[in-house]
């Protein structure tokens, strides 16, 4: 995982889900609850939304942003480390990184409709020090659609790219989620990658 | 609560197709390296589309990711030879009818041998695989066989035959032995010269051009390819990996171990984007190749690289080459540009125009005379599309072709075009000289740059005049082409369209939008000379040498090229006001160097006895302050090195002010005002042939300019051609019959004649037009006493002195009415002030005979020089 070691769980922000809620839902959600998964939803969007929020509100150069980081401390938010173990950190995990996609997917966009200068988003994709990624900092738009495309004829392969790209969970991690063997998803990222990679580099010329 | 967007639906065939290219992909990934491409032939069998997608994936995985263990220098699918003990033969083997004598060394996917022919004793070279048992390899070393062997010429490896299936070692290929080092050993020892690397340059393109003609394109081209051989002859290798583009039922396409496109196998730092995407390779990604190449051979690096294969596949997919040096001539750099396109279609399209485009760049080493380059400008009125041309000179007129890129078709070859001043969209008032100073600098932009001549726009203000129509310009300028544009400005923006029309049907061959933030106007400008010059292939002068476009604070720009309008009229009330504005840009942003230079230019004007502002004591050195400081911050900049010619001609510094002069030209051979105070230095020399060409040159840029016109006049009359002279003269007042100079010149030629009647009514010219200026009454002081009328000229005389205390004087202009009143005594006077305030007159002591010869003038002569 890529919790940064010994840091405790950041306060929640006045009026937002407490760790104590978050993580009950998730437990629940982890040991077969399907309807925790409803109500850990909501929770965590508004939490999402917020710290991408104050991280693109800080300075940076082409605003870049690590989804993986985003979620970290998301996770760091929310959920109550002493009690979950890292397989329902990995379901966590696996809706924080769908949820973080669609928060930056929104930013990028409204952005764009502002027509700021430098309004596309670029999102740092150094998920994790062990996955080799593709590209130091990539249009997250372009990375939308061709994620997009790629669920249209393979929703697994997207499903197991957000879990490795926007969640930075290991291949066990993301194996455990998708209910697969780690040799398969292990195969599966790197076509996944390829495809994606090859994707992105000719919308470039485009 | 965001949801996620429903995914398109997909058809039920492209999912099964998906599944079963990634059952391959999934299934040649975990199969080793070396039985892959074996595999995946199997598994597509004939579907070469499939087997396009899965290689296509396998790269790009591969590019992606760390999984193989590829070493940083970034070989995609290199085969290592699996040696365990050396090569595999001994020197003393009998191969067929030769004998292996020493192994020379391994490379691809063979090892390559020093052989000779035990009858004939002649030397080769033996190329085997290393492998044994590796069929794929033996099959490509036949195909390679088989593809060089139809190919005979002087710059690729002639291969003899191909021999033995029955040796232990396989098939073997015989081949031309070449002897010397591969580009790539050499470039370990530094880069070769300008002209080594155009000769290999167009070596390989012929070659190229040669395989392509037999339907082969090579497909690894790259240093370690290339031997240049005791001769100098730049020899191409290895042709293994080459592919026949025709053919399609021969037994060749029919065995597909070898990769459909080559992806697989080739070297990835010299793969084109379209193929490592998946496409198919042709004669255009050698085109690519041989741009690397060329890369390489200028500047010893790859254009393309990164620490992982990744990187340098995205750099390849992605970015642009660094930039190659300044030592580089630029048409070379824009070459290999173009062979660099990322899209194939903007690239050369045939080895053959690569080759062609070298060989020019090597032919060209003076001065480059290429097209007629017209360029129109607007002069007075704003509301309609006059043209205004202004037309290049060429002494030998070289067409460039040009491609229309709407249709996609040639048009014809154009010599000629047109530049449609620039229009505005705003109603600001300030948009006029905005739009014409835009489009000034494009004209002095691709004057600088462009290997053709260009003419200053006031010239073309003249002859928009009497054209009515875009095709009734053409024809009056002989063009074959208009370039017309508008300037959009917003307040932090600044937009230009181009377009490019053919005249006779006003059809549009090409347009583009250039836009950028206020600040970077002048690389706006850079961007749109660039674009003409790649999209009509002007040729570019190998000399060209140009800072990079930088940012300039738009207030100042704007206040610069106001200073240029009020500086084009060149009335004394301009000048000032031209003063003003440039010493405002100068404030806004002190580092916009033509802001300075121009100020320069006013200053020297200003002590000019025509304008006679005041003394050069005063106004020189401001001028000095002024260019200099423009030459610190633009070395490259023409028209400092004019100006600061022009101070250092009339302050005798002869030697300098004819380096800064030819320097000026050297940096932009269109810029008029380089080649008319070089003529002035050259005639003050008595150097009076080599005045007039220059002299000449600048009436060619600037045919209908006043000032040029009159100096042509003024320098035959020094070298004594008084008659030439005066027809000059009489053609420069057909132009424009109030222009004071040429009144006054002509007054000095008609009283050489001895014509003082028609000399006089032109001095009296004079003193009207210049509403009794103290010096135009000197210059009809003078007339008087030279013919005669001494009463006249002492009445007139005193009046001047009288006015010469309260306002400038030039010394000089009362020098000359002592002299011609044979007054020695006060003409020594008014000289020796003259020579004390360094003013213009001093520099034309040896030429100008009007001075009475005595010894101060001989003491003078000997003062600055001239003796």
């Amino acid at each position: 995982m890529n919790t940064p070691a010994g840091q405790p769980p950041q306060p929640p922000s006045p009026g937002g889900p407490t760790p104590g809620d978050v993580t009950e839902h998730l437990l629940r959600w982890s040991s077969g609850d399907e309807a925790a998964l409803q109500q850990l939803m909501p929770l965590v969007y508004s939490e999402c939304r917020q710290i991408a929020t104050r991280q693109m509100a800080r300075e940076r150069p082409e605003h870049t942003l690590s989804p993986t980081a985003l979620v970290n401390e998301l996770y760091l938010r929310l959920v109550d480390q002493r009690r979950t173990t890292w397989k329902s950190r990995a379901h966590f995990f696996g809706i924080a990184a769908q949820l973080m996609r669609r928060v930056l997917v929104d930013h990028a966009r409204s952005r764009l409709a502002q027509k700021r200068d430098g309004a596309r988003v670029m999102v740092s994709l150094d998920a994790a020090a062990h996955v080799e990624t593709p590209w130091p900092l990539a249009d997250i738009l372009a990375i939308d659609d061709a994620l997009t495309k790629l669920g249209s004829f393979d929703p697994d392969q997207q499903q197991i790219v957000e879990l490795r790209f926007f969640a930075g969970l290991t291949v066990d991690e993301t194996a455990h989620v998708v209910d697969r063997s780690p040799r398969t998803v292990k195969r599966e990222w790197q076509l996944a990658k390829a495809w994606l990679y090859r994707e992105l580099s000719a919308r470039q010329d485009g | 609560m965001p949801s996620t967007p429903t995914p398109p639906r997909v058809s039920q065939q492209s999912a099964e197709r998906w599944a079963r290219v990634k059952a391959t992909v999934i299934e040649a990934m975990d199969l080793p390296e070396r039985d892959r491409a074996v595999f995946i032939s199997r598994a597509c069998g004939a579907d070469e589309g499939l087997q396009r997608e899965v290689e296509s994936l396998l790269a790009n995985a591969r590019a992606a990711s760390n999984f193989f263990e590829t070493p940083a220098a970034g070989l995609l699918g290199a085969e290592e030879p699996a040696r365990s003990s050396g090569p595999l033969l001994a020197p003393g083997t009998r191969l067929g009818a030769y004998e292996i004598t020493a192994f020379i060394a391994a490379g691809g996917m063979g090892e390559v041998y020093r052989a000779r022919h035990t009858v004939l004793g002649r030397p080769v070279a033996i190329k085997i695989v290393a492998t044994r048992a590796d069929l794929t390899a033996k099959r490509r070393l036949v195909r390679e066989a088989q593809h060089a062997s139809v190919l005979s010429h002087p710059n690729i490896c002639t291969i003899y035959e191909v021999g033995g299936d029955d040796a232990d070692a396989g098939p073997f290929i015989v081949m031309e032995l070449v002897e010397g080092r591969s580009l790539h050993a050499r470039l370990r020892d530094g880069v070769p010269s300008l002209d080594e690397t155009l000769r290999i340059g167009i070596q390989v393109a012929d070659a190229l051009e040669h395989a392509h003609g037999h339907q082969i394109i090579h497909r690894d081209l790259k240093s370690s390819n290339i031997v240049v051989n005791d001769s100098g002859q730049a020899v191409v290798l290895d042709f293994g990996l080459a592919k026949r583009l025709d053919h399609p039922g021969s037994e060749l396409s029919r065995d597909s171990s070898l990769t459909a496109t080559g992806v697989l196998a080739g070297t990835l730092s010299h793969m084109a984007p379209e193929v490592l995407l998946g496409g198919e390779a042709d004669a255009r990604s050698d085109v690519w190749a041989l741009g690397v190449l060329l890369y390489e051979l200028v500047t010893g690096e790859l254009p393309f690289t990164g620490r992982t294969p990744f990187e340098t596949s995205s750099a390849i997919l992605g970015d642009s080459p660094r930039r190659v040096g300044g030592r580089v001539p630029f048409a070379l750099r824009l070459l290999i540009d173009r062979c660099l396109a990322k899209a194939p279609a903007s690239r050369y399209q045939r080895a053959a125009d690569v080759r062609d485009a070298l060989a020019s760049i090597a032919r060209r080493n003076s001065w480059p005379l290429v097209g007629r380059l017209l360029i129109s400008m607007r002069w007075k009125r704003w509301t309609s599309w006059t043209a205004v041309a202004v037309a290049v000179g060429g002494v030998a007129v070289t067409a460039f072709e040009f491609r229309a890129r709407l249709t996609g078709q040639p048009i014809g070859r154009i010599s000629t075009l047109a530049f449609v001043p620039m229009t505005w969209t705003d109603t600001d008032a300030t948009s006029e000289y905005y739009a014409r100073g835009i489009t000034e600098a494009l004209i002095g932009r691709l004057g600088a740059i462009a290997d053709a001549r260009v003419l200053a726009p006031a010239s073309a203000a003249r002859a928009a005049e009497t054209a009515t129509s875009r095709a009734e310009l053409a024809r009056q300028l002989r063009a074959d082409a208009i370039v017309e544009g508008r300037v959009r400005r917003s307040p932090n923006r600044i937009a230009v369209d181009v377009r490019l029309i053919e005249p006779t049907q006003g059809r549009v061959i090409w347009s583009d939008a250039f836009e950028r933030d206020r600040r970077q106007v002048l690389a706006l400008e850079d961007d749109i000379v660039r674009a003409l010059i790649a999209e009509i292939r002007l040729s570019t002068r190998p000399q060209a040498e140009l800072a990079p476009p930088r940012a300039v604070n738009p207030e100042a720009y704007e206040a610069y090229l106001q200073g240029r309008f009020e500086w084009n009229q060149r009335t004394k009330e301009s000048l000032t006001r031209a003063v003003a504005d440039f010493t405002r840009a100068n404030s806004l942003d002190p580092t916009y160097a033509p802001a300075h230079a121009a100020l320069a230019d006013c200053y020297n004007q200003f002590g000019t006895q025509m304008v006679g502002t005041g003394s050069p004591r005063d106004f020189r050195p401001r001028a000095a302050v002024a260019a200099v400081q423009a030459l610190r911050l633009d070395p490259y900049s023409a028209e400092a090195h004019a100006a600061l010619g022009y101070i250092r001609h009339y302050d005798w510094q002869w030697v300098d002010a004819e380096r800064e002069f030819r320097r000026a030209i050297e940096l932009n051979p269109s810029y008029p005002l380089a080649h008319l105070w070089y003529a002035n230095l050259l005639m003050s020399r008595g150097r009076f042939v080599e005045a007039l060409r220059e002299v000449k040159l600048a009436q060619d840029l600037d045919p209908f300019s006043l000032v040029v016109n009159t100096n042509v006049a003024w320098v035959l009359q020094v070298a004594g051609r008084h008659s030439e002279a005066l027809e000059q003269l009489r053609r420069t007042l057909a132009l424009d019959s109030t222009y004071v100079q040429a009144h006054m010149r002509l007054s000095g030629v008609l009283e050489h004649f001895g014509q003082f009647d028609a000399a006089r009514r032109e001095a009296e010219t004079v003193v009207r037009l210049a509403n009794g200026s103290a010096t135009a009454l000197a210059g009809l002081s003078a007339l008087d006493a030279a013919s005669g009328r001494t009463a006249d000229a002492r009445r007139e005389l005193s009046a001047v002195l009288e006015r010469a205390r309260s306002q400038y004087v030039a010394p000089g202009a009362i020098a000359i009415i002592y002299a011609k009143l044979g007054d020695t005594l006060n003409q020594d006077l008014w000289l020796t002030r003259a020579y004390e305030e360094h003013s213009n007159a001093m520099a034309y002591l040896l030429v100008d005979r009007q001075w009475i010869r005595d010894a101060t003038r001989e003491r003078l002569l000997a003062a600055v020089g001239l003796r």
